[in-house]
């Protein structure tokens, strides 16, 4: 892999997916590549529903819905009209779907957002790109 | 932000060839200089204690000799320098990066190390979490 024809971005909203998905940007616009870009939510939105009453927090039951369609309505404001980009959505635990994604899309490059975590914090709270990063089978792009 | 400055840390193994091969386009598509590192794993206590001149002389041949490779792989065109430095390699790479305005770190995922199993290096796992700039790991 030495040009970029196509480049997968994962977005959830955060400050340091919007990072990457400018870094992405950058490369996009000089290698002329398509950005795929996408968001996996634990929850296929099947679920959500109307009248739901639990004890537990809204940010727990809120729809899944319109989490996933804000996180890639977001990242589609950045890119509208600057590059090429189709818009995905997966369900399933992120890292494994991010991976099985650029595995299903010729080994694509990956850039990600990072949050900084060290190894162990990583490991506690779940670092994604960092599973990303050692997992991936191809280039990878670590943004923070 | 743009990528106008793009630091290849070089050591010589496979994995630093294909991240040079990987900067290069890069480099092409951005408009953007390459900066070929090789750091020396040594330390200047050592340096100044008891290293002779001889072995030094051998180190830094050693890493002329990559660095050399390094910018011969880059076609004419493409703004480019070497550097060479001595120290702990994580370290330096990442103090380099601060302190000449790096845009983007291409490196590949496992160097010289000696663990054979592990998915990505000590360097380049030192360096993807506490780079401030993108790092770009090279499978």
């Amino acid at each position: 892999m030495e040009e970029f024809s196509r480049i997968l971005v994962p977005v959830d909203g955060s400050d340091a997916s919007l990072k990457a998905l400018d870094t992405a940007v950058l490369l996009a616009r000089a290698s002329g590549a398509v950005l795929d870009i996408l968001t996996v939510a634990y929850f296929a939105s099947e679920t959500d529903t109307e009248h739901l009453v639990s004890w537990l927090p809204e940010s727990v039951t809120r729809p899944i819905g319109p989490v996933v369609h804000e996180a890639l309505s977001h990242a589609e404001a950045h890119v509208r009209g600057v590059v090429p980009y189709e818009l995905h959505e997966r369900t399933g635990t992120p890292a494994e779907e991010i991976l099985r994604f650029a595995e299903e899309h010729g080994r694509e490059p990956i850039v990600i957002g990072g949050r900084g975590l060290g190894r162990v914090e990583g490991l506690l709270f779940g670092s994604v790109s960092q599973e990303v990063t050692e997992q991936a089978k191809g280039t990878v792009i670590v943004v923070k | 932000m743009t990528i106008k400055n793009i630091l290849v840390p070089v050591d010589g193994s496979e994995g630093s060839d294909r991240a040079v091969t990987q900067a290069i386009a890069l480099a092409e598509a951005c408009e953007a200089k390459l900066n070929f590192l090789y750091v020396a794993n040594i330390n200047q206590l050592a340096i100044n204690a008891c290293l002779s001149d001889a072995i030094l002389d051998a180190v830094t041949k050693a890493g002329n000799v990559i660095l050399d490779r390094a910018m011969e792989m880059v076609p004419s065109g493409i703004e480019k320098e070497a550097f060479s430095e001595t120290g702990s390699p994580a370290v330096v790479i990442l103090d380099f990066a601060t302190d000449k305005d790096m845009d983007m770190i291409v490196m590949g995922s496992r160097g010289l190390g000696v663990v054979k199993g592990v998915l990505l290096g000590s360097v380049s796992q030192y360096i993807v979490e506490q780079s401030k700039c993108p790092v770009l790991v090279v499978k």
